[in-house]
């Protein structure tokens, strides 16, 4: 029996730059795997990678015995198709998987922050500014993740990424 | 006992509801409750989820969680019926603004001269003996004359103002507090 191919998404607090991945196919591999590639496009279609990469994606060797990998590939909040080939030796694909995927975290940092801010301090969400912008900002989050779960989305979720990273690159306008 | 997180959090979403509720009704301080309490409790406890799902030890979890319930205990009914006791600080007290500040400089700095001699920043937050600025804007006057938080371009001085921190800078050229100078800071809404 084939396997199953999926895989999770995180990030790690502190560390928006990067795309945790998580290798969670079940079954059993009759395909002889060996390996997986990573393609990660933007709404636009364009391939997104690490730096000094010269292909348009990825790899992610050693399958099975490796099951995580961490690619540094954001420079700021964005909502991406991420595509896992699982291939043979020859580097012929036996599986594939694609899942539409909003990485949030350097506006989730952001918010925390002004949470943090604003729960010790009545004045700061007392202010009529702070307090529009900070749930515009919330929204905003919110809305790059709806557009994505419920819609299936890219465009209308990294419409509300940039909304967010307008927000938190120009606070002294905002907050 | 110290609440734990996840307690917090079911604290903070009951007394949304009840906060909600309330709203509709009109019961609440005879009609006066906050529009925003519910959003503001929401907001809230959404900071303190995600923090608490990225870092569940994270440092800052404690003052998240502890300004969410201190906003939940502004709600009676809740604080009652969940919380229990405790002081009720104000989600949108109706107090004036802060005193401004104006002063001459000296030597030596304090409340009413955040300022001294030399200096180039100083931070109001509420610390070091300093009045507590941060959530408000701020309008600076020196020599009578006042100031741009821009900075004019032709070697003047300016000053800057982060109103989430509360730093204040003086910035410029040579932007440092002369001795005897006039200064004023007017928090401004």
């Amino acid at each position: 029996m084939a396997i199953t191919p999926n895989f999770t998404r995180g990030q790690t607090l502190g560390l928006p730059r990067e795309i945790n991945l998580v290798d969670t196919s079940t079954g059993s591999d009759t395909q002889s795997i060996t390996k997986r590639r990573v393609y990660i496009t933007d709404k636009d279609g364009n391939y997104i990678v690490e730096e000094g990469t010269t292909t348009d994606y990825e790899e992610w060797n050693d399958y099975p015995a490796t099951t995580t990998i961490t690619l540094d590939v954001l420079d700021y909040d964005m909502a991406v198709n991420i595509r896992v080939d699982w291939l043979n030796a020859s580097n012929v694909v036996q599986q594939t998987k694609t899942i539409l995927s909003d990485f949030t975290l350097y506006a989730k940092t952001y918010y925390m922050f002004l949470t943090k801010a604003q729960s010790s301090n009545s004045n700061l969400r007392n202010n009529a500014n702070f307090y529009q912008n900070y749930i515009k900002l919330l929204v905003s989050i919110k809305e790059a993740d709806d557009s994505v779960v419920l819609l299936s989305d890219i465009g209308s979720s990294q419409a509300a990424l940039n909304r967010a990273r307008k927000l938190i690159d120009n606070p002294s306008n905002f907050f | 006992m110290a609440l734990t997180v996840q307690q917090q959090l079911n604290i903070a979403n009951a007394c949304s509801i009840y906060a909600s509720n309330e709203l509709v009704s009109g019961k609440v301080d005879g009609g006066l409750l906050d529009e925003r309490l519910p959003s503001l409790l929401f907001a809230t406890r959404q900071g303190l989820e995600w923090l608490y799902e990225l870092d569940p030890t994270n440092e800052d979890l404690t003052p998240i969680g502890n300004g969410l319930i201190a906003i939940c205990k502004h709600y009676a009914k809740a604080e009652n019926e969940i919380v229990g006791g405790g002081s009720v600080p104000s989600v949108n007290p109706n107090t004036a603004l802060p005193q401004p500040i104006d002063w001459r400089v000296s030597g030596t700095a304090s409340a009413t001269a955040p300022l001294a001699t030399d200096e180039t920043s100083v931070v109001l937050d509420g610390t070091n003996g300093m009045p507590d600025l941060r959530g408000y804007n701020v309008a600076y006057t020196r020599g009578g004359i006042p100031q741009y938080t821009t900075n004019p371009g032709d070697g003047s001085n300016y000053y800057g103002w982060d109103r989430l921190t509360g730093l204040f800078q003086l910035l410029g050229s040579a932007p440092s507090a002369v001795l005897g100078e006039q200064m004023r800071i007017d928090p401004i809404s």
